[in-house]
């Protein structure tokens, strides 16, 4: 099974609010590979926006995206993507 | 008449029509193992899926009374109702512990709640009642399947009474059906109160004990102009009730037709009247009472009520949203007015002796400069979607002025490094609040765009007298000679250098008043948007002349007193 892992920081004010943390989850949902987001210490289900809420991450904070599976490449480069493009849809 | 419980009033109106406690006795929490996992994960699903299409239409059909924030909120129920993560608990406990699927909803909604509520960033605390609110839609819809009646779809009747209600629930409401709502919880700046409001829908919240004292079927009399319930309204009351009823219904057929008239004078002067805002919740108002702009904008609430100031961002959407309301009307907000009797904790700004004259308003601002400049490019960034004016509240100095306008210079410089839009036109202007400001007025004529006496502060400056310590509340008058003399003379000094100058505060929305400043030249005031159909219907018994001959009459009086019966005089002459 694959596992890949990359960090990243938001770089918007607000922090993980509801609009990116559903275009998060959305976008790991597509995927077959478990998603996960570490921030503290704390890992959460990337597929879930309640829980990627919960993280309470704030603007400019870091934070760790792993995933495993045979897709797990893709997936940890699309959010990548995601955070580098400030999450416009 | 009884004693009444009071409580927040949200809404006025009044409504006297029998008690619709919500759900409260429909929705139990099954303790009891359910029989069969496979049925109950079924009943489960099914109320997911009727939860989705209900959110679905919602949307659909409410997209005229919903604001975008909303929309928002509602968009993101449905991705909570699609979260693997939440439904799986829910899914678990079903299938290993074989809960009831009311309690399965019960408490993981709870957890997940709890986990949210316990965030610093108040945007993301705040989500836990949205949370909250899905978990209830899901009880609801599991409960009436098992009951077999009072689907939602069916119309809610007469005066709902609950905990506390949520917007999606009140985004259901018919007007027609629904006389008033009742709650034991909630504020006047949730979103269900701003719903409510613009529904129009009399409402009540923050009422002791309220589930408690009353009954389903119990027929009550509810005054939420004064935020006041009255159990068990006697005869005499219901009598009162029909009579005020009709009262208000006439009251609000005038200020209907009022609404789309300009404000001016007998002898045809135009005045005109803006709108004093506190807060988000009051924008549906502004709808109903048309001023001609906001006169003052009290952007200090965006910084209550939570536990760090709000991001550029965050003030940036809020400025931009009240300037599109406004459609181009001319909008004034005042920059951060804090301290004195205005006191934000996480600021931990040190205690003062004398606080209202001591580091308040500008003078603060001008010391936590990134509060300050925060806000500045906040708003500057946000003048290209209207007609905005920029305010300095407690100026007492030109030094003050003139650092001020430095520090907007300075971010003027960065924004348009960066290539933000800009408007080119942001007018600039101070409040009149210190003695020491109104009389050197003619210092500030050739740099400030505006001015705008804040009466509130003038009176308490000018007799040294704290407006909020009852043991002086005697000295504090709007009718106090000397205050109406600086008036006057402000009003003078602008229109001789031909500058613009409005007013305020409290006095602008004093209907006893209203002659007298018209009297001075004043021709443009800002008061509560209640007050604007009120003092319209004043300005159409008045005249120019007269209420000239009544202001100098009036500068003539030697105390508060002599005002008073001079103005009373006048307007029993009317």
């Amino acid at each position: 099974m694959n596992s890949s892992e990359a960090l990243v920081t938001l770089e918007s004010q607000d922090g993980l609010h509801a609009r990116p943390a559903g275009i998060l989850a959305k976008r790991a949902s597509q995927f077959q590979s478990k998603v996960e987001l570490i921030h503290n210490g704390v890992a959460k289900n990337g597929k879930s926006i309640m829980s990627l809420m919960s993280l309470g991450l704030k603007g400019g904070e870091s934070i760790l995206i792993k995933a495993e599976g045979e897709d797990a490449l893709q997936a940890v480069e699309a959010i990548k993507h995601l955070f580098e493009s400030q999450f416009k849809e | 008449m009884s004693q009444p419980i009071q409580g927040i009033a949200i809404y006025e109106g009044l409504a006297l029509a029998p008690i619709n406690k919500v759900y409260s006795h429909q929705i139990q929490i099954a303790e009891d193992l359910c029989l069969d996992v496979l049925t109950e994960k079924a009943r489960f699903e099914t109320a997911v899926n009727q939860s989705k299409q209900q959110i679905q239409s919602l949307i659909e059909a409410k997209k005229s009374i919903l604001g975008p924030e909303e929309i928002q909120i509602f968009e993101a129920h449905l991705m909570f109702l699609e979260d693997p993560e939440y439904l799986s608990q829910i899914n678990d406990k079903i299938q290993n512990q074989k809960w009831d699927a009311t309690k399965a909803v019960d408490v993981i909604s709870k957890e997940f709640s709890q986990m949210l509520a316990a965030l610093p960033d108040p945007y993301l605390s705040a989500r836990s009642q949205d949370i909250r609110d899905i978990g209830q839609r899901l009880l609801r819809n599991l409960s009436f399947k098992s009951l077999g009646e009072n689907s939602p779809q069916s119309p809610l009747l007469g005066i709902l009474a609950l905990k506390e209600i949520h917007p999606s629930l009140v985004a259901e409401l018919n007007p027609l059906y629904v006389k008033g709502v009742l709650t034991e919880e909630g504020g006047s700046t949730s979103h269900a109160a701003i719903l409510l409001k613009n529904l129009e829908i009399p409402s009540i919240f923050g009422l002791p004990h309220l589930l408690q004292k009353i009954e389903n079927g119990d027929v009550v009399l509810m005054d939420a102009r004064n935020g006041m319930l009255f159990l068990n309204p006697s005869a005499e009351e219901k009598t009162w009730f029909q009579n005020q009823e009709l009262e208000f219904q006439k009251e609000k057929a005038l200020w209907n037709s009022l609404k789309t008239k300009a404000a001016e004078t007998q002898d045809g002067f135009r005045i005109h009247l803006h709108a004093n805002v506190g807060a988000l919740s009051d924008l549906p108002s502004l709808e109903k009472y048309n001023p001609d702009g906001i006169g003052l904008f009290r952007t200090e609430f965006l910084f209550l009520d939570r536990n760090a100031p709000p991001s550029e961002e965050e003030q940036f959407q809020i400025y931009s949203k009240i300037l599109q309301t406004m459609k181009g009307k001319k909008t004034i907000l005042r920059t951060l007015d804090i301290g004195g009797d205005k006191i934000i904790p996480y600021l931990n700004l040190p205690q003062e002796e004398n606080p209202f004259l001591g580091l308040r308003g500008l003078r603060l601002c001008l010391v936590h400069q990134d509060l300050f400049r925060t806000q500045i490019r906040a708003l500057l960034r946000a003048s290209v979607h209207g007609a905005l004016s920029i305010m300095y509240p407690m100026v007492t100095q030109k030094s003050e002025w003139e650092q001020a306008q430095a520090i907007v210079q300075e971010e003027l410089k960065t924004l348009h490094s960066k290539n933000v839009p800009i408007a080119s036109t942001p007018r600039f202007g101070i409040m009149i609040e210190v003695p020491a400001t109104a009389l050197m007025i003619e210092s500030y004529i050739p740099d400030v765009d505006f001015f705008s006496i804040g009466t509130n502060d003038l009176i308490q400056y000018t007799c040294a007298c704290d407006r909020l310590n009852p043991s002086v509340r005697t000295l504090y008058s709007h009718y106090e000679p000397a205050v109406l003399k600086l008036i006057h003379q402000l009003a003078q000094t602008t229109q001789h250098h031909q500058k613009d100058l409005s007013l305020c505060g409290e006095m602008g929305g004093d209907l006893e008043l209203i002659p007298f400043l018209i009297g001075c030249g004043l021709t443009h005031l800002s008061m509560s948007p209640s007050q604007i159909p009120k003092v319209k219907l004043r300005l159409q018994t008045l005249t120019r002349e007269k209420c000239q001959h009544l202001a100098a009459q009036i500068l003539k009086a030697p105390s508060a007193i002599d005002v008073k019966s001079i103005l009373q005089n006048f307007i029993s002459h009317l």
